[in-house]
């Protein structure tokens, strides 16, 4: 997965992904089946007036980053069916990973350092300490 | 201020846009000349073609001026001033136009032994193909047969990005559609698209775009050139409308499906190839003042356009 243009100041999803690109994912995950453009164009019309083209170039754009996978499907025209590589938790610790793998690498010593202090002065809070090793655990 | 500033001002004013001082005949021609090229022809896209190529003719044959008159032959039969006339290798213009008519012979060469000449797929390795749709080689065949051409090969790009564009490799020429345009616009809208390519095809866009680049190479000390290369592009671009307007018999699909494009309110990854010919620009410039160097006019001014056209 490549994730460029992270944006510290945003919260949620919009911290790795543009405003529209988070409004898609979220679309998928919310969808049981692989969905194609027009399908999802008819999703996101409802709630904010986009193209068709925005979303198709949205899609082709998450695809390049390795984010979603699509499947060409000949029937009835090619077209791609869309459908997610992650759940929702798994991307947002690919999101960690990405970030705290680019801390580490660049300010080894420092974050490490860091880490500990934070884990320690958590440790006197043992609810606090639990609820990070809950996240923390492989699913 | 007084008059000497004004003058030397008026010197650097021509010397930025037709190269060293000249006599002030030629620089009027050649200003007056491109001025009209963009406002007479406002609706004749051939005659404003014919008049910016004939531009770049008359800067070339201004430029070697020198070597003509020292070959006896006067072409422009104005006097060209001591400092082209006897004093060929200090003449900077003549100088620069011989690097650059050199650099386009060379860019001319490297052109038609590249890309020209290998398969697509060894053309374009970023890019993957699949089997284009008998639908989609039936209207390319069918629509090249309306506009009375040699019908191109057919080719789907396996790409989301939604576009269309025309590529000459191995000797032929293909139009390449991209899924995501399939996807995204209706049937008719794609065949609109497709036409468009068809008629830069029959219009013979890509030996006139090529001509005009080498003129601009030629010519790149001359800085008009770098204003008429573009505005040669979008004449032919407006040109490529109308004439698809004609093979599909109606403005309405071409028109919807430009607006689709210009709807895309995010910039679509580039896939298609610097030297092919795009439907419309990926990448419009975000400054109107910067448009006049895009070589694919304003959508919104193509769409007026064939609103204007279907009203007629």
């Amino acid at each position: 997965m490549k994730l460029a243009n992270l944006r510290p100041h945003q919260r949620d999803l919009k911290f790795a992904l543009g405003d529209l690109e988070a409004i898609v994912l979220r679309e998928l995950w919310e969808s049981k089946t692989p969905l194609s453009v027009k399908e999802f164009h008819v999703q996101i019309a409802r709630t904010r007036p986009v193209a068709v083209t925005t979303v198709a170039t949205i899609l082709d754009r998450l695809y390049r980053k390795g984010i979603v996978q699509r499947k060409l499907v000949r029937e009835g025209g090619p077209h791609y069916e869309y459908s997610a590589k992650f759940t929702e938790d798994q991307f947002k610790h690919e999101i960690v990973d990405n970030v705290m793998g680019t801390l580490l690498h660049s300010f080894n010593d420092i974050t490490v350092a860091y880490l500990a202090d934070k884990m320690s002065n958590d440790r006197k809070n043992d609810t606090q300490l639990s609820k990070y090793l809950d996240r923390l655990r492989p699913k | 201020m007084n008059s000497l500033f004004l003058h030397s001002y008026f010197i650097m004013l021509t010397w930025f846009l037709v190269g060293p001082p000249r006599p002030i005949l030629v620089t009027g021609a050649l200003l007056l000349s491109s001025l009209a090229a963009l406002l007479v022809f406002k609706h004749s896209f051939r005659a404003r073609t014919v008049a910016l190529l004939g531009i770049f003719g008359l800067m070339l044959v201004e430029s070697i001026q020198p070597v003509l008159v020292w070959l006896g032959l006067e072409l422009i039969p104005v006097h060209v001033g001591w400092w082209s006339t006897f004093h060929l290798f200090v003449d900077a213009n003549l100088l620069l136009t011989l690097i650059g008519t050199v650099a386009a012979f060379c860019a001319a060469v490297y052109i038609q032994f590249g890309r020209v000449r290998m398969d697509l797929a060894t053309a374009f390795p970023q890019m993957s193909f699949v089997n284009p749709t008998l639908e989609l080689s039936e209207s390319v065949t069918r629509l090249a047969k309306v506009a009375g051409i040699k019908p191109p090969e057919a080719v789907l790009v396996d790409s989301g990005s939604p576009t269309a564009f025309t590529v000459k490799t191995n000797g032929r020429y293909a139009i390449a559609v991209t899924i995501g345009l399939l996807e995204s616009l209706e049937r008719d809208e794609v065949e609109a698209c497709i036409a468009h390519e068809i008629a830069h095809l029959k219009n013979n866009d890509f030996t006139l775009r090529l001509t005009a680049t080498l003129s601009k190479v030629a010519l790149f000390a001359r800085p008009l050139s770098y204003f008429i290369e573009p505005a040669v592009y979008r004449a032919r671009e407006f040109l490529a409308d109308k004439t698809a307007v004609l093979i599909t018999g109606g403005a309405d699909a071409l028109v919807s499906a430009l607006s689709k494009l210009q709807e895309c309110s995010v910039i679509p990854e580039v896939i298609a190839p610097t030297d092919a010919i795009c439907v419309c620009s990926l990448r419009p410039s975000k400054r109107a003042a910067l448009r006049i160097f895009d070589k694919h006019p304003d959508l919104e001014k193509r769409i007026s356009m064939l609103r204007r056209m279907k009203m007629e």
